[in-house]
């Protein structure tokens, strides 16, 4: 009955009860939303290990046809994409076949994905169709796939040209998926991580809207309890409207969601290829548990955020104020960067040191939570320095509100100091990355394709030894037998090239020599190491080189300078675009909690404005106090999450490792924050509405 | 400042219809009448927070009906002030920033602002009490803190609606007694709007509103 009275109160509530019950809806279904989705990455990734498991077939893998095959697989690239190029020879009727195809194509037949068929018609033969002798005969199905956009050829070959290829290995089966690789613990605990980022702001949310139009819902609350509800049913009450509004956000989020499978799927990269839709559906168990939590969490918070006001049938009121911040909530934060400090000056070779996993667990723990902890302090000694400073009363005003509920200021951008703080661990190591990539392996001028030949018969060779092309051959003791003019032609290398690595040399991998020597008469003979073949540095031109390099030695493997810096960590990328879209999302929800709350205290404190608008204070002033309570917390959590993210990177890396992200990610982040802030601008004309010149009536 | 022959329309509501008075300096005019009665409409018009339908008003030569929105806010905020019944005072300032909050907007330093509005604070009886914040104060504390506020910027002329609306008879009287005082002193008109005679009793002059219409003239106190 209570319930079904609450139904009756929330839908006869008026404007504003509608108005609440709206953006709760709004901000649960974009929290279902990227809920589910962010649920649907353990099975995404689960999906691309499993599509992945045939890519790995070798001469262990177990028996899954009666008869065997030849099988010479070869990574490799086309413009920045790899290609996956596997020659086959079936060596009875019956032979393994991959997924994705009924057959394994004959002698002279070629399969293709559906991206490489499409790339084949568009790009001329030369650069990229001569690598796949024969007829295309047949497409690969997406059960074949790691990614709708993979470029895979599987070439069917006579047995006999594939057992005269080196590389070329015989197999009884295609390799299954197998069990789960290791990386599954950490994905998991970064998916339970994003997970947990992403219901906070929606909890945080919940309880703003809940402030708005709160003092005429709880003297409605009070009448009630006057006419006999007790604390509880009030309880009921209250949450009912959330209750509505969850309901429908979740199932609003639930389509939503499926909806938006499709754009996640094309849109979150994984290795630089997208993921498959049919892949992104989170387990059942979690999907449930997902969509009955939501609810009950909403309603959860509205009854914390109702805590606070006490409805006795004599009216509402504040329950005590709480007391201010005080230092110790900044103990947290000190003791994560003692174990950052910790850690960065611990022996890490010794693999088992219990304390060593003990510090490394609760370190990012204590960084989190220390942030979340100290926000409310540092708003609050930040706001009473600028009102004790400042001269201007929007200033003033804006400061001393903060001041008096820091709490209530970064609860709203709490989420905010998270997102910045992983987003600019995430930039900086990104940065300190692409320059040890530099560093180590950026040797080769541009346009210079580099050819892994090992094994490979100078004769099959002759047609790359063009003009300016560079030999080198195996040495004794692993190291490179080269001119060294030649190669500082083609490369950042200075001669004389260093005999052996040692220590204090940078580590230089052109094909890993153990270091250079100058040719001597009779080396000639020696086999060939690897070929550097100079071109005009176009697509086209180095694309040939390939095509040429396919063809004549089909198990070489060919490199330019950037595909070097190709990152084959294993969704590296895509936990990149998880927390991107983490701190989206975060940044999103932080803008509409603050829009919230300033458009509840705007409210609340409607008279005030008016009067003070009546007393001659200009509409312009009144916005820049709404402007700068929203502006300061958020500057602050975006700044002090930066910042702790650059302490904690300077303290762990070495100094020579250390580098700064680019502009770009300055500029994203400044981006963020003024669209953060345009988007509390909607609230602009509701500061005219609320404190026009009627609302100082008394009568 | 004078007003002659002000007509205010809400809808079909009349609310002020022909209505003249005059407000000297150091005069207290005390404008009473029941709920509905047009008292508060005419504060509105006079202050140039509403603009009249017909009628004039003159304040220090100038047709305050006929300047542009912008100048009559700077008006309020620079020659007038403001008592209301409550909820004027910004909650999270404590008294003494709320006191130096109209120098801040004209523009004062903050340290002149600040000392000016603590040299206020003993002449209301607020001695002691610079640091608190509205909450934590009593209503007749929070409506003295008010006239410091309206008095601080030096005005001309102290517009006050019902200020003692929310108080009681005792600290009513105390209010009115500093508001009257304070202004005499500081050479500012006083226009109170209000229903209750013994508020009015502090005034120099009263009128008395209903309907729209000033029902006596001038009684002199």
């Amino acid at each position: 009955m209570t319930v079904l009275l609450g139904v009756r109160i929330a839908f006869a509530g008026g404007r504003e009860s509608l108005a609440r019950m709206a953006l709760m809806t709004a901000g649960v279904a974009v929290g279902v939303v990227l809920l589910l989705l962010s649920l649907t990455a353990m099975p995404a990734l689960q999906g691309r290990i499993d599509r992945l498991a045939w890519h790995r077939t070798n001469v262990d893998s177990p028996a899954t046809a009666p008869d065997r095959a030849l099988w010479l697989p070869v990574t490799d690239w086309y413009d920045g994409r790899q290609v996956v190029r596997v020659q086959v020879a079936a060596l009875g009727a019956r032979p393994p076949v991959p997924p994705g195809m009924e057959r394994l194509p004959g002698p002279g037949e070629v399969f293709v994905s559906p991206e490489l068929a499409t790339l084949m018609r568009t790009v001329p033969d030369d650069q990229l169709r001569d690598r796949f002798p024969g007829e295309v005969a047949g497409t690969i199905g997406l059960d074949g796939l790691i990614s709708p956009d993979e470029l895979v050829a599987v070439v069917g070959r006579t047995p006999d040209e594939l057992r005269a290829t080196p590389g070329a290995y015989e197999i009884r089966g295609i390799e299954q998926p197998g069990d789960p690789i290791d990386l599954r613990g950490f994905i998991q605990v970064a998916v339970i991580i994003l997970a947990v980022l992403l219901i906070a702001p929606i909890v945080i949310f919940v309880g703003m809207v809940t402030r708005v139009g709160a003092a005429r819902r709880e003297q409605r609350f009070a009448a009630i309890r006057l006419a006999g509800a007790t604390r509880w049913q009030t309880g009921v009450l209250a949450s009912a409207e959330t209750a509505i509004a969850a309901v429908a956000g979740t199932l609003l989020g639930w389509g939503g969601h499926l909806l938006a499978r499709p754009f996640a799927a094309e849109r979150v990269h994984v290795d630089g290829t997208s993921l498959v839709v049919d892949d992104l559906v989170a387990p059942t168990g979690q999907l449930v548990l997902a969509l009955v939590a939501m609810p009950l969490i909403a309603v959860a918070a509205t009854l914390v955020s109702l805590h606070r006001v006490q409805i006795t049938p004599l009216g509402a009121g504040r329950r005590v104020r709480r007391r201010p911040p005080t230092a110790r909530r900044s103990i947290p934060l000190a003791v994560g960067l003692a174990g950052v400090l910790y850690l960065a000056s611990a022996d890490t070779t010794e693999g088992d040191d219990p304390t060593l996993a003990m510090v490394g667990v609760a370190t990012p723990l204590s960084l989190l939570a220390g942030l979340v902890l100290v926000g409310p302090w540092a708003c609050m000694w930040v706001s009473r320095g600028l009102a004790r400073l400042s001269g201007r009363a929007p200033v003033l005003i804006a400061a001393r509100r903060i001041a008096a509920d820091p709490y209530t200021a970064f609860r709203m951008v709490g989420g905010v100091a998270i997102a910045a703080f992983a987003a600019t661990t995430i930039a900086i190591g990104g940065a300190v990355e692409s320059e040890g990539e530099r560093a180590e392996w950026m040797v080769l001028d541009g346009g210079v394709v580099a050819i892994d030949a090992r094994g490979t018969p100078d004769a099959a060779l002759a047609p790359l030894m063009s003009a300016g092309t560079v030999v080198a051959r195996a040495g004794a003791g692993g190291r490179m037998v080269v001119p060294c003019a030649d190669l500082a032609r083609l490369s950042r290398l200075t001669c004389p090239l260093p005999a052996s690595y040692g220590n204090d040399t940078p580590p230089i991998d052109v094909f890993s020599p153990n270091g250079f020597a100058e040719p001597e008469p009779g080396d000639e003979r020696l086999p060939v190491h690897s070929l550097y073949v100079p071109t005009d540095g176009t697509t086209a031109a180095q694309e040939r080189v390939r095509t040429i390099l396919a063809a004549a030695a089909p198990d070489a493997r060919a490199r330019t300078a950037p595909e070097w810096s190709y990152n084959d960590e294993l969704g590296v990328d895509g936990f990149s675009s998880g927390f991107q879209l983490a701190t989206a999302f975060m940044l999103f929800v932080a803008a509409c909690s603050l829009t919230v709350s300033v458009v509840a205290g705007l409210l609340e404190r409607r008279r005030p404005f008016a009067l003070l608008r009546a007393s001659g204070v200009r509409l312009g002033e009144l916005r820049q106090i709404a402007l700068l309570e929203t502006a300061a917390p958020l500057l602050l959590t975006v700044l002090g999450g930066m910042a702790t993210a650059f302490v904690v990177m300077f303290l762990s890396l070495p100094r020579a490792e250390w580098a700064l992200p680019g502009p770009g990610f300055f500029a994203g982040a400044a981006a963020s924050v003024v669209v953060t802030l345009a988007v509390c601008l909607v609230t602009w004309p509701l500061m005219d509405a609320t404190t026009r010149h009627d609302n100082v009536r008394y009568e | 400042m004078s007003a002659s022959g002000l007509h205010k329309s809400f809808g079909l509501t009349h609310a002020l219809r022909g209505v003249s008075v005059s407000v000297d300096p150091g005069e207290v005019l005390a404008v009473m009448g029941p709920s509905g009665s047009g008292k508060s409409t005419l504060l509105h018009c006079l202050a140039g927070i509403l603009t009249p339908d017909s009628g004039e008003v003159t304040f220090d030569g100038q047709r305050v009906d006929q300047l542009p929105d912008r100048r009559r806010s700077q008006l309020r905020r620079t020659t007038f002030g403001f008592v209301f019944q409550f909820g004027q005072l910004v909650p999270e300032l404590p008294v003494v920033e709320n006191v130096a909050l109209p120098l801040l907007l004209a523009g004062r330093g903050r340290r002149a602002a600040m000392a000016a509005a603590q040299a206020w604070l003993p002449r209301l009886g607020l001695e002691g009490l610079a640091h608190r914040l509205p909450g934590e104060l009593s209503g007749g504390q929070g409506q003295r803190v008010a006239i410091a506020r309206a008095l601080s910027g030096g005005p001309r002329l102290v517009f006050a609606d019902e200020p003692t609306g929310a108080l009681d008879s005792v600290a009513g009287d105390q209010v009115m007694e500093l508001l009257a005082d304070v202004a005499k002193a500081e050479k500012a008109g006083v226009l109170v709007v209000t229903h209750e005679p013994r508020v009015a009793a502090y005034a120099d002059r009263r009128v008395t509103m209903r309907d729209g219409l000033i029902a006596h003239p001038a009684a002199v106190s």
